[in-house]
């Protein structure tokens, strides 16, 4: 159950544009301890940019996201002299170590071995020892079912398995809360099923979670809450019962209804 | 057809013609070595708005000239009339063939970088690689296994090249026989063992290019199966 007094982090108004086009307008939001936070909307929505914006891999134009351990990932873009551009650096790539990513087309180091995949950043990012970190990987694969796939090619793997891959290499960095981009929606029904029961068991380790997807029920039956992202705003954030309930606008009924009916 | 064939002429010389080869591979060696070193390095700075200014002009320049004039235009450059020093024929060589190499280099090298897959970098990026960690981590390997088929290919020509050499007095494989055809005047057996020098030298090399280029394509992504 999440945590409401502990914030993970906090968005505050956050905007980013991109060359003139304005994908995210002012989302505010917070990500709550051991929470599962689902995000949904129309394709084009800008949801893939605030995950982005959430794992520092996009800078936001406006506004502020305040994480757990202090950093703050601003929008002011105060880029006075070269100490200030450092402090700013180093804690872009402190919050990207510690908020895993999963891309929706997994984005794995293809010509390099499952292992090698999971082990290099914790080696060349952390610093952290090879044995130490291979243990890691080891236990991590068993537990998701790659235990035998260690040393092969990732290029070998089926799709389940590299999304499997995927977020075992978020893992890996041991992060306080995983950004999941539309894991699913590459893989057939069965792998779908699969990679969500990893979703459930995660769940259960209290791993906190922002989860993009298209699949209603999955998320109604995982997400602690549910934002309905459109147009770069938040429309709604509430229970998954309350927005099928109570949907704030004519926009979240018809979405939320053409997502069940798809099922 | 009277020519009369004598190899056994060409006996005493077997020595100069193996110091020849060791000259010829000493060569290459080098400038495989500084000429892909130079062009990593220029193809690096390629990829860059500053160093676009600066090293296409010289990359482009380099390319144009045709091998033989770039090793005459040094050999009169490097003399103790232009620069002080007389630079011996061999490092002239050397030096004209590693700018030859490191310009053709370069602009591969900058190509592979420019389409390295965005997903690849991204995935470093957003795990919290700095740029040099991704640079020497995602980039450079996966650079290095696109390119190795063509850089292959690049250094098995130098070997060829090298024999140009011999214009400016470097004692390779072509410049022996030259000598050794002025001392007993039998030009044909000369370059028949030229040649075949040549071909059990490149011949290996090639075979072992396209097993590499085999064993790249089999453990690499591009053939998905299902």
């Amino acid at each position: 159950m999440p945590d409401w007094d502990i914030e993970v982090f906090t968005a505050n108004d956050i905007h980013k544009s991109f060359v003139g086009v304005s994908v995210l307008r002012g989302i505010s939001f917070s990500l709550h301890q051991h929470e599962i936070l689902g995000v949904i909307g129309p394709s084009g929505g800008g949801k893939t940019t605030l995950l982005k914006c959430l794992n520092g891999l996009e800078l936001i134009d406006r506004g502020a996201i305040r994480y757990w351990n202090g950093f703050i990932l601003g929008g002011d873009g105060s880029k006075s002299g070269n100490v200030a551009k450092r402090t700013k650096e180093d804690s872009l790539l402190t919050v990207r170590r510690q908020v895993g990513f999963v891309f929706q087309g997994y984005n794995l180091w293809e010509e390099k071995t499952v292992l090698q995949n999971l082990t290099l950043a914790p080696i060349v990012v952390l610093g952290q020892r090879r044995d130490v970190v291979t243990e890691r990987a080891q236990d991590l694969c068993g537990r998701f079912g790659l235990g035998h796939k260690l040393n092969s090619g990732v290029w070998r793997l089926s799709g389940g398995q590299k999304q499997r891959v995927a977020i075992v290499r978020a893992l890996m960095m041991e992060p306080k809360v995983l950004l999941l981009d539309e894991i699913t929606s590459a893989l057939d029904p069965v792998l779908t099923f699969d990679v969500m029961q990893i979703v459930r068991d995660l769940q259960a380790t209290g791993l906190a979670m922002v989860l993009v997807t298209h699949h209603i029920e999955f998320a109604s039956s995982v997400c602690d809450r549910i934002m309905f992202v459109s147009e770069g705003q938040a429309i709604q954030v509430d229970s998954p019962q309350n927005l099928r309930a109570n949907p704030v606008s004519e926009d979240v009924r018809h979405f939320m209804e053409i997502l069940s009916s798809a099922r | 057809m009277n020519y009369d064939w004598s190899f056994a002429r060409l006996a005493p010389y077997w020595k100069a013609f193996a110091a020849g080869t060791m000259v010829t591979l000493e060569l290459t060696a080098i400038v495989i070595l500084v000429g892909t070193l130079l062009g990593v390095s220029l193809g690096f700075i390629a990829t860059r708005r500053v160093g676009k200014v600066v090293s296409y002009p010289i990359i482009d320049i380099l390319r144009a000239l045709p091998p033989l004039v770039l090793i005459l235009f040094m050999y009169y450059l490097l003399t103790r009339q232009v620069i002080g020093v007389t630079v011996p024929a061999f490092w002239v060589a050397a030096a004209a063939m590693s700018l030859n190499l490191a310009a053709f280099t370069a602009d591969l090298v900058r190509s592979a970088i420019e389409n390295v897959p965005h997903g690849v970098v991204e995935a470093g990026r957003a795990l919290g690689m700095s740029g040099r960690q991704l640079t020497i981590h995602i980039v450079m390997p996966h650079i290095a296994r696109e390119l190795m088929p063509a850089m292959t290919a690049l250094y098995i020509g130098m070997l060829k090249v090298s024999s140009l050499a011999s214009v400016i007095n470097v004692r390779e494989v072509v410049y022996t026989a030259q000598t050794v055809i002025a001392d007993i005047s039998r030009s044909l057996e000369a370059w028949i063992v030229v040649g075949l020098i040549y071909v059990v030298l490149v011949v290996p090399s090639t075979y072992a290019l396209r097993k590499l280029e085999r064993w790249n394509n089999q453990t690499r992504p591009g053939q998905e199966h299902a």
